[in-house]
C-alpha cells in the first residue's frame, strides 16, 4: 500500500467487512487516512508495529476537536466512530477523516555502533503496520498478532559486517536459530537489541539504545547457535540487530511472539 | 545548533530543538508559527501531499493544546514525535513526487527559523 494509499471508499462500496490498512512503513512519518465511519479498530495479525495511534473528529475534545487514541496487539477499540469528513480539525481547517500512524518509533537511518561507513553494509525489514477498520462492529475479535517468522539462508555482502536489522516491537519472546553452513569459513554472529531515539543520524554518539543480547562471536563451519530472548530476562526493543561477517550459507530462524512464553 | 541541511536531518534534530524551545518557554508559540505557516503550503485538493497536512494538522492540535510558558515534561515528547514524523514524510514524499521540491525546501527553510534553535 504505502503511497498512494489504498482508498476506504472502495471497501464499503462493495459492501466489504473491513478495511486492511497493511503496508510497510515508506518512512517512519507514514499517516494513513480513512473517510469511512468503523465499528471496531483492531491491530492486524501481520503488524510488527505493536502500537498504533488513530485519531478522530470529537466535537467535545477541544481545542482542536481531534481526539487520541492508541490500539495495541492487547487492545482493540470495539465501538463506533465516525469520520466527520464535513467537519473540520482546529486550527487547521483540515476534514475530520481517522487518521492511522505508528506510534513506535522507526528510524531507517539507524547505524549501529561500531558501524563503519565504507566497508559495513545494513539492511532494515521495514515493520509493516496493519491496522483493521471494521465496516461494522463484530461479534469478536480474535488474538492481535501471529507469532511472526523470519527466514534468511544468504547475505548480499562481500566484505567487512553485515548487519540486519528486524522489527521486534512489542514482542515478548524470540526464538533465534543460526548455523553456518559455509565449509571454509567460520561467521561471527552477534545481537543486538536496539530501542530507537528521535537522534542526529552521524553524530558521534547518537541517542539510540543498545543492548547486547549475544556478544558477537565466532561460529565454526556446520555449528548451530540457538539463542532464546525473553522480555523478563533481556528486555524489550524496538529491533533486534544481527551482525555477520560471512555471506553464508548461513540458514537464520527467527520467530517471534507477543506470548511470554 | 546548526541548520539542518535535509528533512531527515531535521527529523533528527526534531527532539533536540524542541528541548531548547520548551527550555526557553517557547515551545508552544514556535510549533504554533510553524503550522500556522505551512498550512496552507499543502492544498487539501492535492491528495498526494495529505500526509503532510494531516500532520500539520495533528501538531497544530497538539499545540493548541499545550499551556503558554513551560508545559509539563510529559507534553514534549509527543509534539516532538509528531514533528519527527511530519519531516521524515515529507523527505519520502518529496523524492517520490508526493509534493515538490520546492515545498519540501520551503517547509525545510521554515523549520530551520521556527523551529532550530540558534
Amino acid at each position: 500500500m504505502a503511497y498512494p494509499q489504498l482508498n476506504p471508499d472502495q471497501y464499503a462500496v462493495n459492501t466489504y467487512g473491513f478495511i486492511p490498512f497493511s503496508t510497510p512503513l515508506s518512512s517512519p512519518g507514514d499517516i494513513y487516512e480513512s473517510p469511512q465511519s468503523g465499528g471496531a479498530f483492531a491491530v492486524g495479525p501481520n503488524s510488527d508495529i505493536a502500537n498504533v495511534r488513530m485519531a478522530y473528529f470529537d466535537d467535545q475534545a477541544t481545542p482542536g476537536f481531534m481526539q487520541f487514541v492508541t490500539l495495541s496487539p492487547r487492545r482493540a477499540l470495539v465501538g463506533t466512530v465516525n469520520a466527520r469528513n464535513e467537519a473540520s480539525y482546529a486550527p487547521s481547517a483540515r476534514p475530520g477523516k481517522i487518521l492511522f500512524w505508528a506510534e513506535d518509533i522507526y528510524d531507517p537511518n539507524y547505524r549501529p555502533t561500531g558501524f563503519v561507513a565504507n566497508t559495513d553494509h545494513i539492511e532494515f525489514i521495514a515493520p509493516v503496520i496493519e491496522v483493521y477498520e471494521y465496516l461494522k462492529m463484530p461479534t469478536s475479535l480474535g488474538p492481535a498478532r501471529i507469532d511472526k517468522e523470519f527466514v534468511f539462508q544468504n547475505y548480499n555482502f562481500n566484505a567487512g559486517v553485515f548487519y540486519l536489522v528486524v522489527p521486534y516491537y512489542g514482542r515478548k519472546y524470540c526464538y533465534v536459530n543460526f548455523t553456518n553452513r559455509n565449509q571454509t569459513t567460520p561467521n561471527t554472529m552477534g545481537i543486538v537489541g536496539v530501542n530507537y531515539a528521535i537522534t542526529q543520524d552521524g553524530s558521534a554518539h547518537p541517542y539510540h539504545q543498545e543492548t547486547t543480547i549475544r556478544v558477537a562471536a565466532a561460529v565454526n563451519s556446520n555449528i548451530g547457535v540457538t539463542q532464546i530472548i525473553r522480555a523478563s530476562a533481556n528486555g524489550m526493543f524496538d529491533a533486534l540487530v544481527f551482525s555477520l561477517t560471512n555471506a553464508g550459507p548461513a540458514p537464520l530462524r527467527i520467530t517471534m511472539s507477543d506470548d511470554p512464553l | 545548533m546548526t541548520a539542518a541541511p535535509t528533512l531527515e536531518a531535521a527529523a533528527g534534530q526534531a527532539f533536540d530543538n524542541l528541548a531548547a524551545r520548551y527550555a526557553a518557554g517557547q515551545l508552544k508559540t514556535q510549533v504554533t508559527i510553524f503550522c500556522d505557516t505551512n498550512n496552507g503550503l499543502f492544498a487539501q485538493a492535492t491528495e498526494s501531499s495529505h500526509p503532510v497536512s494531516n500532520w500539520i494538522a495533528v501538531l497544530a492540535v497538539l499545540a493548541t493544546r499545550l499551556p503558554t510558558g513551560t508545559p509539563p515534561l510529559a507534553d514534549l515528547t509527543p509534539v516532538a514525535q509528531a514533528l519527527y514524523r511530519l519531516c521524515w514524510i515529507a523527505a519520502f514524499l518529496r523524492d517520490s513526487g508526493g509534493i515538490t521540491g520546492s515545498q519540501a525546501a520551503t517547509l525545510l527553510a521554515s523549520y530551520n527559523t521556527v523551529i532550530g534553535f540558534p
